[in-house]
């Protein structure tokens, strides 16, 4: 089995240049849909996007969830994870019930809207470049090590190793690392992730957690009611009878 | 606003379809004028004043025996309102003999004319005049014809009194309300003035569909 | 069988309501034509931060007004109680028509209508909307299986009703759990959106408020379509015991009135239990919404409820119903589309072509309604399931289009 891969953001290193950028659209051979790719935002032609705060760049992208929402919901199972653990997504199953765009945390899968046989669009961590030995086209145009691409358990070392040795430049947090369970991207900042236009706020179990607790009712719901349900129909059937018993007795 | 949008579609129709009613001149069953009788309430027996020594046949006409020993006879609550006021139109004559069974009074719910069978036998003495054509608002009051009669107290355990009448009554208010329901009723009004402060007033008709009075005849007049 | 012949005049006679619901079909059906050749962004008002519009807010309208084919189904079968079962059949109509709806308008809504099959053979157990889809199929052959012996009566086919009062018991059990699954189920839709959702609705019972609100408005319905019968069928060639059975709807609403009471203690548990209590102080629109949402469709309700006269008053028992279904119609969207609003950051209206395409359907059960009610016998009265009655003109008539 391949190790879990993951990419490991940090936007003190990230200058703005949008070589991802280019480069993603390139990889998933997509239009331009932007003059200023400052000003794009994300939508079923552009899977990355960077977006400027004052001086500092955030990247926006999916999440690669360890226990993916998008995953969880889908109903026909379109949606999948990898082995190495990136989200990807099977366009012959989609029924295009969108339920995934509702459930994700990070707002992240968009929809062909225009067409008549729309797709989920999203991020993918460029499983094709991978499988062919590759590495996803952003962290490989990347031309200041902002974006990394690597094994989970050594990017989650670097993260750590790097908001140790510079407390004073970084925000002590490493934004989806616990996030909705965590995922696959990793983010460093030198500011409040919220300032930056991430989610905040979001639980640090799974999502697909929250439905569980109801699902998991279910076996109990359905056999308590099947014998609630029938002992009732037994018990005033009963009822009934003796009633009529006792009227024809009380008539006799 | 979606939310605001949705319901005021739904209400918007609602609102549209009592409109076209009214533009109709037709009730919508929610807001059909409806007998005062047919509140519930009339089903709470202290409602029922019924006269002491009268009984009822099941022909809804009530008997009395005066002092003379002649017997009186009259149309009860329910035959006279149960399809609106009845006025009654002709009355077997005075001096006439009637069998059990033959035609005593009859009347008209507007245009639904019904007749009135009379439960004993005997000679016809007298005719109140002051019951024809006119409304009557104490049933029990005016008596419409005088019998001398020769089997009232044979079939005196025809008739219903006390309690047994009260109960009887109420049995064929319920009785009567089903045959509304299932004869597909269109009430109308018998003048102007339906709601009178408020109140809906006995003036209404309810026109029956076809062969309809004849079926009340069989359900509710017969002896 | 055949079919009579058909009255063109009579049909063509117009009425306010006809040339209406013509219009209505018409127009809904180039809605369709256009959302299938051009494709929901063009027709539809959703994009990526509104993914689910009027559309799927009007599914979950319908499932929750459809709720009485079970609740009813369960008080005859199961309780024994049958002084009801004159609504049985209505109601076991009403839940199939409303459910074809939903399936119809959900088809609509899928981005891929052609791969609606999938779901048949591509499981995915973990999410609410495969449990959902597959209770769905289920309690729609369940209302089959229920609402067949009518159709078989009236082509005297005597042999499977046989079979099928046999395990009608069953089958009526599975369907009631069947009903409580994805009632319930509507509401864990949202279960994963708890950073989404206003606080106002997101709440870990959320599958049981939407259970316990589904029993009281399809209780409601059954009434409010009562009133409908008898405004629009009675007197009408073709239709009996199409009046207004009194006695047994203000049972029903009192049915309708512990519904209620315990849904407003579960929403005053869940919001003491979760301290959302100040959220209702917050002056923004989801809160007044949300007032009205309870005022409406609980309070006043409960209120009217309480009192017997009320209850068996005509008039004021159509407004009730009016009210309760308001309240549910108001909860759906506010869970469905007010409480996204704020967080998806744009103002969802429907487009023209959702909101036609939804109208057309609803028209277009309604008609199918009136058919099948013309055509079996649907409103029966209490003795019937015992003793056929003769006079039965609906069980014997030939077929009739119009
Ligand atoms: S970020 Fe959203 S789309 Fe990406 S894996 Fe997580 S839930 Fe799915
Ligand atoms: S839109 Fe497609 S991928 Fe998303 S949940 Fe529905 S079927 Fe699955
Ligand atoms: S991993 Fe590939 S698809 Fe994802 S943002 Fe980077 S280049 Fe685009």
């Amino acid at each position: 089995m391949l190790k879990e891969k993951g990419i490991l953001f940090d936007v003190t290193l990230c200058i703005g240049c949008g070589s991802c950028y280019d480069a993603c659209k390139e990889a998933n051979n997509l239009p331009k849909t932007s003059e200023d790719f400052l000003k794009d935002h994300l939508s079923d032609n552009t899977f990355n996007v960077i977006e400027q705060y004052d001086d500092l760049y955030a990247r926006k992208m999916c999440m690669h969830c360890n226990e993916p929402a998008c995953e969880s919901v889908c109903l026909v199972g379109a949606i999948t994870k990898t082995s190495t653990g990136a989200v990807v997504y099977d366009a012959d199953k989609c029924i295009g019930c969108r339920y995934c765009m509702q459930a994700c945390p990070h707002k992240i899968p968009r929809y062909e809207w225009g067409t008549t046989t729309p797709r989920i669009r999203k991020c993918n961590m460029c499983a094709e470049r991978v499988s062919n030995g590759l590495i996803p086209a952003c962290a490989e145009s990347c031309p200041n090590e902002a974006t990394l691409y690597g094994d989970m358990d050594q990017l989650i070392a670097i993260a750590k190793r790097r908001l140790q040795e510079n407390p004073d430049k970084y925000y002590q947090h490493i934004y989806g690392l616990e996030e909705a369970g965590g995922g696959h991207v990793l983010v460093l900042s030198p500011v409040p992730f919220e300032q930056l236009g991430y989610i905040p706020e979001l639980p640090k179990e799974s999502m697909p957690e929250f439905t569980k607790r109801a699902m998991e009712k279910i076996p109990s719901v359905v056999v308590g009611g099947g014998i609630f349900l029938g002992g009732m129909y037994w018990l005033t059937k009963r009822k009934n009878q003796i009633a009529k018993e006792e009227r024809s007795k009380n008539e006799n | 606003m979606v939310a605001i949008f949705v319901l005021t579609a739904f209400l918007f129709f609602i609102l549209v379809d009592l409109v076209v009613l009214k533009f109709q001149g037709k009730y919508h069953p929610a807001f059909e004028p409806t007998f005062s009788q047919f509140d519930l309430s009339m089903f709470e027996k202290n409602r029922f004043v019924i006269p002491q020594n009268t009984l009822f046949s099941k022909g809804h006409t009530w008997l009395k025996e005066d002092e003379n020993g002649l017997v009186n006879i009259g149309i009860d609550e329910f035959g006279m309102t149960a399809l609106g006021m009845l006025t009654i139109s002709n009355c077997a004559l005075a001096g006439k003999t009637l069998k059990r069974g033959d035609i005593l009074f009859e009347g008209n719910y507007g245009n639904n004319k019904v007749k009135f069978l009379s439960p004993i036998s005997g000679t016809v003495q007298s005719v109140n005049p002051d019951i024809l054509s006119k409304n009557i608002s104490d049933p029990y009051k005016n008596w419409g014809v005088q019998l001398l009669s020769k089997d009232f107290s044979e079939n005196r355990d025809k008739f219903f009194s006390g309690n047994d009448a009260v109960n009887w009554i109420k049995k064929e208010y319920i009785k009567l309300k089903s045959f509304l329901d299932t004869h597909a009723l269109k009430p109308e009004l018998a003048g102007e003035t339906m709601f009178d402060g408020g109140t809906l007033s006995n003036d209404m008709l309810y026109s029956l569909v076809d062969k309809s009075t004849s079926d009340f005849e069989k359900e509710f007049l017969s002896l | 069988m055949k079919i009579k012949n058909i009255n063109v005049s009579e049909i063509l006679k117009p009425t306010f309501w006809k040339i209406t619901s013509v219009i209505i079909v018409i127009v809904g059906l180039f809605s369709t034509y256009f959302r299938f050749t051009q494709g929901l962004g063009a027709t539809t008002n959703l994009q990526d931060t509104v993914p689910w519009g009027l559309w799927i807010g009007f599914d979950f309208i319908g499932v929750g007004l459809a709720a009485a084919g079970f609740t009813i189904a369960a008080t005859v079968h199961i309780f024994n109680m049958h002084k009801y079962e004159p609504l049985v059949r209505p109601a076991i109509l009403t839940a199939f028509l409303g459910y074809s709806v939903v399936v119809c308008l959900l088809v609509v809504d899928l981005g891929r209508p052609e791969h609606f099959y999938h779901p048949l053979y591509m499981w995915n157990i973990h999410s609410v909307m495969f449990e959902i889809t597959w209770c769905l199929i289920c309690y729609s052959t369940v209302l089959l299986l229920e609402f067949a012996p009518v159709v078989l009566e009236k082509f005297n086919i005597k042999a499977p009703i046989k079979i099928l009062k046999a395990i009608s018991i069953p089958v009526v059990i599975i369907g009631v759990l069947f009903s409580t699954l994805h009632q319930s189920s509507f509401g864990s839709l949202y279960l994963i959106v708890p950073g989404k959702l206003h606080p106002l609705w997101y709440s870990s019972l959320l599958p049981v408020h939407f259970y316990v609100s589904c029993i009281a408005a399809g209780l409601s319905m059954i009434i409010f379509e009562s009133f409908l019968i008898a405004r629009g069928l009675t007197k009408e060639e073709g239709f009996q015991n199409t009046g207004l059975k009194m006695n047994i709807l203000s049972g029903a609403a009192f049915a309708v009135l512990i519904a209620l009471i315990a849904g407003l203690l579960l929403k005053i548990y869940d919001f003491i239990d979760s301290g959302k209590l100040y959220l209702l102080t917050i002056p923004s629109t989801e809160t007044y919404l949300f007032y009205l949402e309870i005022l409406l469709g609980t309070i006043a309700p409960i209120y009217l409820l309480s009192h017997k006269k009320l209850r068996e008053n005509k008039k004021w028992l159509y407004i009730t119903s009016i009210c309760v279904i308001s309240g549910l119609i108001l909860n759906r969207i506010n869970v469905s589309i007010t409480g996204l609003a704020a967080s998806s950051g744009v103002s969802y209206f429907p487009s023209f072509d959702e909101i036609s395409i939804t109208l057309m359907l609803i028209v277009l059960a309604i008609f199918a309604f009136r058919l099948v009610a013309k055509n079996f016998a649907v409103f029966i009265t209490e003795e019937h399931e015992h003793s056929v009655s003769e006079k039965d003109i609906a069980k014997t008539k030939p077929i009739t289009i119009s």
